[in-house]
């Protein structure tokens, strides 16, 4: 995932002259999505205005191991939003900008048209 | 690699009810969403026979068959592949245990004496 470089943050995601914009935020929630994957797909579907279940490619264990990032945020899960683990993780998925915080919001941007 | 729940369930249902035999990944997902609402737990059941609900209905049963269909596909199925414990085809979107169910068992029964001599307990 070195397409655009790393930039002097060395934030990948931040990298090159991509600008992004929100398109959409999903609040985690165990109960109704089960496990992390599941919610931050949901959350990529709505931002490309498709059916979960017709994003496959590629399998977001290529991009990140998700299952660890829900283990630094979030614990065993009840420390979900309990502010004992603060921060951001933020990669490239498919052709958008994905972002899980700790306080369970996952945020998904889009290559905005313009660039300043 | 064991410590998911639903890829335990994952690997009895792929060894012990379908013996090493190609399934589509919508039916591995409604059969493990069934155990999950059952409170199935795979290692007290190791070695009993029985058919296991194939899937459940409603709403509810729907959505976590849905969201586990997606959980497999983007984490639990890569995973398991990697390790060389399923082959997962995505093509296909089939399937199956590599391992026969006996000889899983024994590796596990094997994992289990060596983890239980360490703890100092004892393994049935």
């Amino acid at each position: 995932m070195t397409e655009n470089g790393v930039d002097r943050d060395g934030d990948p995601t931040a990298a090159g002259t991509t600008q992004w914009r929100q398109v959409t935020q999903r609040r985690y929630d165990p109960d109704r999505d089960g496990e992390l994957t599941a919610a931050i797909l949901f959350a990529v579907a709505d931002a490309e205005g498709v059916s979960a279940s017709t994003v496959c490619a590629p399998p977001l264990y290529e991009v990140v191991d998700v299952e660890a990032i829900e283990r630094v945020l979030f614990g065993d899960g009840s420390q979900l939003g309990s502010g004992a683990v603060s921060g951001t993780v933020g990669f490239r998925y498919r052709d958008g900008l994905v972002r899980v915080r700790s306080d369970g919001w996952i945020l998904v941007y889009a290559p905005s048209e313009s660039r300043s | 690699m064991l410590q998911s729940r639903r890829r335990r369930l994952a690997i009895y249902y792929l060894c012990n009810h379908r013996e090493g035999e190609p399934v589509g990944v919508d039916a591995l997902a409604a059969a493990i969403a069934a155990m999950e609402i059952a409170g199935k737990q795979p290692w007290a059941d190791v070695g009993t026979a029985g058919v296991p609900l194939l899937s459940v209905g409603g709403e509810t049963g729907g959505r976590r068959t849905e969201h586990l269909r997606i959980s497999l596909v983007h984490t639990h199925l890569p995973k398991l592949e990697k390790t060389g414990i399923v082959e997962y085809d995505p093509a296909s979107g089939t399937v199956r245990a590599t391992r026969p169910p006996a000889e899983f068992w024994e590796r596990l029964r094997s994992c289990q004496q060596f983890s239980a001599g360490l703890a100092a307990t004892e393994v049935e």
